[in-house]
């Protein structure tokens, strides 16, 4: 799957890691709940982590993936 | 054996299928040479009863004018595309298919049920023309070889059966060549997988499937020179040519090699490749198999192409269907800034995005950003805040639509205004990499329509939010009645005094709403309604009101200076109190002077007997209707207010809320250019009586 072909199930993914941002997922977890098989979620949650939107947590034995909330909020007035 | 016609007929109905046209070759007198293919309704009515026959006869009575494929126009807007086909003894032929039809053309007069025939677009033409060209280039290797018969044993249901199933008709054909008892030991295709880099997607051939998966740069040997030239190639007797050293791992290297050239349509090349390890030489049919092989595997790849685009975009409309289902049930901003921000960043695989908004809580900009911006950040804030007067309008000459920004840095973003009509809400923009001119279409037209999504989701989810805000107002006004009805009375009045002054003074429409508000609040303590609306101005507008009526210290430069002075001045209880205060503001103040006489009068004069009022009915409605300046709606709340009914009386017959009642007040006042009620009673009074 390219990014293109994939793109309904990226954004699906999105949203699940978006509407519980402190919770996290395993690949078979992920897969239970998006009925999606491993293999196809695994190349999404690289591409995820690399774009930086969700993080691996390095839990022993099996990989999990958490939301990342966007590394920058600022404030800025907007009054000349 | 198949003959050549045979073959040709075979080619026809797989083409026809897969094209929606009819294919049929006549001779240059116009005579049918093979059957008639295809199941184009239109062009088989042309045929049987419209006289096609007879036409492409008369065509070819000028037959040397056909030297090239060409498409000819037999009826109104109803096109054939006709190519040359010439065989070994150099005698023509003519490849005729059929019908296209322009858009508007009228055809139904033809058909009896509604049928799809192709339509023409002008821009589509030289694609249709090609396709005409490959089908007589594949007619024609038919007529050359028939006497080799190579290609008879080609099994074109089976190929045609693969296309029809969307399965891999190219590892088909690569299969049937192959596996064959002829010269040609393997064959294979590379894709452009980057700008200068050819990837081996498909071999076929036993000692060829180690290359699967092996590189070429364009240039380097002879499929690289093959992709540079973007020409067809045939090669002999290279087994000890260094440019052949690509095929090493094979550990046998070919002896010869036919190489041809794909252009796909998003513009990137496909180098097809065959060629036999034992003979130095091909024989002329294996030089026609490899590149009918060819032709037809270009022609399922168009296909494939084809199929695949119609599929992304597909699934691009059912992401974006997703998508505004879920801004739709997603009440959050906050988390609808963050879909924007996510969505966008993964579509167009860019180093970062962000997104510039206002919040209109406590009216400051917030940015939010994903990934990694290189350069620097406040800098491209502060152009983004100067191209958009600080994000009061669109960037310009941009207007709304998304366009590629280059910043200082010489970083490329695709930057889309976050808008609702014509207000502009942010910006999101979103970081590039060298993207193909294609994806970049794609990409703009997907970012367009995000934008879209989210700048009206981001002004419903604001406008609940003020509607809830409006609804928790009232809810509490409302219970002043029940426990207090003079306060009630007295907050009222101070409301829609407040209303008056903050329009004649055209402050900003939040501005306004908040001290009416807080006027309609001011029974309560600012310390309640700070905890009631947290997020809001009118607790700190009664504040620094009640410390302007407690004479204390309240500088002019407080944020809620202004608002606190008109707030303390129309929470008064008399007009002593209030003219005593300190001024903060003396164009407020002159503005509150010059009602407040006005507004005591109205109290008096407000209310209209109940006789007089029908009898005046028809003759109200006809004096307001003189008001041209007037929106409808205002019209007939001015009528009702001339009736003298009150704001929720107005509300209750007209369906609205009293707060939307009181905004169409304003606004009638301002058109009239009258302070209040009486005035703008009297106003219709006059046009009644003139």
């Amino acid at each position: 799957m390219n990014n293109r072909t994939c793109l309904p199930l990226q954004m699906e993914c999105i949203m699940l890691f978006q509407s519980d941002p402190m919770s996290s997922h395993s690949l078979e977890e992920l897969s239970n709940k998006l009925d999606q098989p491993a293999e196809d979620l695994e190349s999404i949650m690289e591409m995820l982590e690399k774009q930086g939107i969700i993080e691996q947590l390095h839990a022993s034995g099996q990989k999990r993936y958490r939301y990342h909330e966007p590394e920058a909020t600022s404030e800025f007035e907007m009054n000349p | 054996m198949a003959t050549a016609i045979e073959l040709i007929e075979k080619f026809q109905q797989t083409f026809a299928s897969q094209y929606g046209l009819t294919f049929f070759l006549t001779d240059e007198k116009g005579e049918m040479v093979t059957s008639v293919e295809g199941n184009n309704r239109l062009c088989m009515v042309m045929l049987e009863q419209e006289g096609l026959l007879e036409e492409i006869e008369g065509i070819l009575k000028n037959n040397e004018r056909i030297s090239r494929s060409l498409i000819y126009e037999v009826g109104s807007g109803i096109h054939v595309m006709v190519s040359p086909v010439t065989d070994e003894q150099g005698a023509t032929y003519y490849l005729w298919a059929g019908v296209l039809v322009e858009q508007d053309a009228e055809v139904q007069g033809y058909l009896k049920t509604a049928e799809t025939i192709p339509v023409l677009h002008e821009a589509d033409r030289k694609e249709w023309i090609d396709l005409i060209d490959r089908m007589a280039e594949l007619a024609s290797l038919c007529m050359r070889n028939e006497a080799h018969t190579p290609l008879a044993g080609f099994c074109m249901e089976k190929f045609r059966k693969y296309m029809q199933e969307h399965k891999d008709a190219s590892a088909e054909m690569f299969s049937q060549v192959t596996g064959k008892d002829g010269e040609i030991d393997f064959m294979g295709i590379a894709e452009q997988t980057g700008e200068d880099t050819y990837t081996v997607t498909k071999i076929m051939g036993e000692e060829a499937e180690v290359l699967k998966g092996r590189k070429f740069l364009v240039g380097e040997g002879f499929l690289g020179r093959a992709a540079l030239m973007e020409e067809r190639s045939y090669w002999e007797d290279i087994g000890h040519d260094r440019r052949a050293k690509f095929f090493s791992p094979m550990h046998t290297r070919p002896k010869f090699l036919f190489i041809d050239v794909i252009k796909m349509a998003d513009g990137s090349i496909s180098v097809i490749f065959g060629g036999s390890l034992s003979k130095k030489k091909a024989g002329p049919s294996t030089r026609t198999i490899m590149q009918m092989a060819s032709i037809l595997v270009e022609s399922s790849m168009m296909v494939e192409g084809l199929r695949h685009e119609n599929t992304q975009q597909l699934s691009r409309l059912t992401s974006l269907v997703e998508l505004s289902g879920l801004m739709a049930s997603t009440p959050d901003p906050r988390r609808m800034v963050l879909i924007l921000l996510d969505i966008s960043i993964n579509l167009v695989e860019g180093p970062f995005s962000l997104i510039l908004i206002k919040d209109e809580k406590d009216g400051k900009g917030k940015l939010f950003t994903r990934g990694t911006y290189s350069g620097d950040v406040n800098q491209y804030v502060r152009s983004v805040m100067d191209r958009t007067g600080r994000l009061t309008r669109f960037p310009e000459s941009t207007s709304s639509e998304p366009h590629i920004q280059v910043l200082p840095d010489g970083e490329r973003v695709i930057e889309c205004p976050l808008s609702y009509g014509s207000d502009l809400m942010g910006i999101l923009s979103v970081g590039i990499n060298d993207t193909k001119e294609i994806d970049m279409v794609e990409h703009i037209a997907f970012l367009q329509t995000l934008s879209i999504i989210g700048g009206v989701s981001l002004q419903l989810a604001g406008h609940k939010d003020i509607c809830v805000a409006a609804e928790k107002t009232e809810a509490l006004h409302l219970a002043v009645a029940e426990m207090d009805p003079a306060a009630y009375e007295q907050s009222k009045e101070s409301a829609e005094l407040a209303a008056v002054i903050t329009t004649r003074l055209e402050l900003p429409e939040k501005t306004a709403r908040y001290i009416v508000r807080a006027c309609q609040l001011s029974y309560y303590s600012p310390a309640f309604i700070r905890k009631m609306f947290p997020e809001r101005d009118m607790g700190a507008i009664m504040e620094a009101g009640s410390a302007i009526a407690a004479h204390e210290s309240v500088s002019e430069t407080h944020p809620h200076s202004t608002a606190g002075y008109i707030y303390a001045l129309c929470t008064a209880e008399d007009m002593e109190t209030a003219e005593n205060l300190r001024c903060i503001d003396s164009q407020v103040r002159e503005t509150f002077l010059s009602l407040t006489k006005n507004t005591q009068i109205s109290e008096v004069v407000f209310d209209l007997p109940g006789d007089r009022e029908t009898d005046d009915r028809a003759a109200i409605a006809d004096a307001v209707s003189s008001l041209d300046d007037l929106s409808p709606r205002e019209r007939e709340v001015l009528t009702l207010l001339s009736k003298g009914k009150n704001n929720q009386e107005i509300a209750e017959t007209l369906y609205i809320s009293s707060h939307t009642v009181k905004n169409h007040v304003t606004k009638i006042f301002h058109k009239l250019n009258v302070s209040d009620r009486v005035s703008a009673i009297s106003k219709v009074y006059s046009y009644l009586h003139k």
